[in-house]
């Protein structure tokens, strides 16, 4: 699991600027195409290895936005481009990554990342929402800077498919930048899969569906959590009087301006009770849904204080689970199980498994060192404890492994 | 019955009855209260409830093979209303991160010097970074420029070229050129064509 920031010697930063890390091998092979979109060299920074040292002199000769060296570096009062040296973690900035760096500060930001398994857009850490078992508590700041920041990293990433999600907080609380993001991605990087967590609610407003017709994007999901099938209990979940209906309504006007909607479950205490009422729910009431995501819950943020009201044992959640997943599988709706460890899965739900947690992000235990199945389990959070640990974990044998239904390769 | 009794009857069943004529406005009900032009609000229909259970071209999920995907009977018939089109938001040219750092005047008032670059550096100023920089401000020289440096860096990372990066074709970038090409098997033309560039591992553009 790696980290997403780390501190450099920083000399040279005038003002907060996003930069792509390139080697001269593949400054040489592309040039400014490396980037995906508008950029020149001035936001380029080259990634100096110690292994080209005979000819970092004449390297440092180009025009390019800064210069990253592994190691310590004498400081060289001829040049003024921008110096980064010596990191804390060597691992954290690696050629190909978008880094933030900003004048007050020597941390240096990884935005995107190239050799992640997902990258994020992220917008806002506000939100009109408080769930109980939130991963990342809302802050009530004026960051309307991040909608910039993403804007300009569109620009400056690998081109190439892959799945870009945008998330916060709540991102359609700037409307228009949600929205210029999405066009400008449709425009820069058409073949990236946009994949928006929101809570819809600031969808209810129908004034949307005209806007969200003419975004132009060839591959866009929402995903919008519903955690029960009815307002009481989805109101107390996520801790905001009148959610539920504010998101029905989001979901239709989402789906009246022809978006792809994924519907979202959080497992826990408080959902698996009426879990299969929910599934039924969802398909009599949002049968255009075109996911549906069974999520296992994160400790992290606001979960770790609602512990009492959150946590359930996944294996005692199991046969619910079950229900919910092929009741909606049988009847046409994709379904996916997320961020469990297959240890703990009811064998018939093998081929819902995705492998979800984010590479920097997850983890394994001791006892998962005897398992045969680590390359396909998605494995813990980073958060993990052993409160939060099921007891049903154990290291999984090749016969288990063969009555697990499904592809154990499917990644999410 | 005496005629009095019936009109009696009559008119207090109208009076009983009287209330039921306004119920219409008392219900917040599906039938809105339509616009001044009577026009059906195109973006207030609930939508179309197709399911694999009773939509037309649902598929006989108990007869074929299901499949991994989802089916596309679900996708809403639901016509679009035309008309109104919302005008194209142009990324914001104001320069990104409009939260200044506190610390960046300081910066600049104290340590002027260290604002410039010493290099030859393209017309892009280290002012206003616009989000939507227009093609023009790049000129076609800055690309040639550019293309001589990534050939004068793999020219020297080969070993062929010791001089400046500094993306002006001069006799000594030249020299280098045509020794590599020499070297390579490929005609001795002293020019970035397509093959020297191709030996050099420089995709174009």
């Amino acid at each position: 699991m790696l980290r997403r920031d780390t501190q450099f010697d920083v000399r040279h930063v005038v003002m907060p600027k996003l930069l792509k890390v390139v080697t001269p091998e593949e400054l040489i092979e592309k040039g400014i195409t490396i980037c995906a979109g508008k950029a020149d060299f001035d936001d380029l920074i080259l990634w100096m290895a110690a292994a080209n040292e005979s000819y970092h002199e004449q390297l440092m000769t180009l025009p390019v936005g800064g210069f990253l060296f592994q190691e310590e570096v004498t400081p060289q009062s001829s040049c003024g481009a921008i110096i980064l040296a010596a990191p804390r973690d060597p691992e954290v900035v690696q050629p190909g990554d978008v880094i933030a760096i900003s004048p007050d500060t020597n941390v240096v930001r990884v935005v995107y990342r190239r050799k992640a398994n997902s990258n994020l857009l992220f917008m806002t850490d506000r939100c009109n929402s408080l769930c109980l078992m939130c991963s990342q508590p809302p802050k009530d700041v004026d960051d309307r800077w991040h909608v910039d920041e993403n804007l300009r990293l569109l620009d400056l990433i690998d081109p190439g498919p892959e799945q870009l999600g945008i998330s916060g907080g709540e991102p359609t609380l700037y409307r228009d930048g949600l929205l210029a993001i999405i066009r400008h991605a449709a425009v820069t990087v058409p073949e990236k899969a946009l994949h928006v967590l929101s809570n819809g609610r600031l969808l209810s407003d129908s004034s949307w569906i005209a806007d969200l017709k003419t975004l132009g994007h060839p591959n866009i999901t929402w995903g919008i959590p519903l955690y029960a099938d009815n307002a009481r209990d989805h109101d107390e979940v996520v801790n905001a009087p009148g959610a539920f209906a504010e998101t029905m309504a989001g979901l239709y006007n989402l789906h009246r301006a022809g978006q792809q909607i994924e519907i979202r479950m959080v497992l826990s205490k408080l959902t698996v009770g009426r879990l299969p009422e929910w599934s039924h729910f969802v398909f009599r009431n949002l049968p255009f849904t075109k996911h549906v995501a069974l999520m296992g819950i994160e400790n992290t943020g606001l979960a770790k204080k609602n512990y009492e009201a959150l946590w359930i044992d996944p294996a005692d959640y199991q046969t619910q689970l079950a229900l919910a997943a092929h009741f909606l599988d049988i009847r046409g709706l994709v379904v996916s199980v997320y961020n469990l460890p297959l240890c703990v899965l009811e064998p018939t739900l093998g081929r819902f498994y995705r492998q979800s947690i984010s590479d920097w992000k997850n983890l394994f235990i001791d006892t998962c060192q005897a398992c045969s199945a680590k390359h396909a389990c998605a494995g813990f959070f980073k958060s993990h404890s052993p409160r939060w640990q099921s007891r049903n974990i154990h290291p999984l044998s090749l016969q288990e492994l063969e009555t697990l239904q499904g592809a154990p390769y499917e990644v999410a | 019955m005496k005629l009095l009794d019936r009109w009696k009857i009559l008119i207090g069943q109208s009076i009983v009855l009287a209330p039921m004529l306004a119920s219409p406005f008392t219900e917040a009900g599906q039938a809105q209260l339509a616009a001044d032009d009577w026009l059906p609000q195109p973006n207030s229909a609930p939508p179309a409830f197709k399911n694999t259970l009773n939509a037309s071209d649902a598929v006989n999920v108990y007869a074929a093979h299901r499949s991994h995907s989802s089916h596309s009977s679900h996708s809403s018939h639901y016509s679009s209303s035309g008309g109104y089109s919302a005008p194209r938001y142009s990324a914001p040219t104001t320069s990104y991160y409009s939260a200044p750092a506190p610390t960046t005047n300081v910066y600049r008032s104290s340590t002027p010097s260290t604002n410039t670059i010493t290099t030859p550096h393209p017309s892009t100023t280290r002012g206003a970074m616009p989000v939507s920089a227009p093609v023009a401000a790049t000129p076609a020289a800055t690309d040639v420029s550019m293309l001589v440096r990534r050939v004068q860096l793999a020219l020297m990372i080969k070993k062929y070229y010791s001089g400046a990066i500094d993306g002006v074709l001069g006799n000594g970038t030249r020299g280098s050129i045509m020794a590599f090409q020499a070297d390579s098997g490929i005609a001795n033309s002293g020019r970035m064509d397509t093959p020297t560039l191709n030996a050099l591992g420089i995709a174009i553009p």
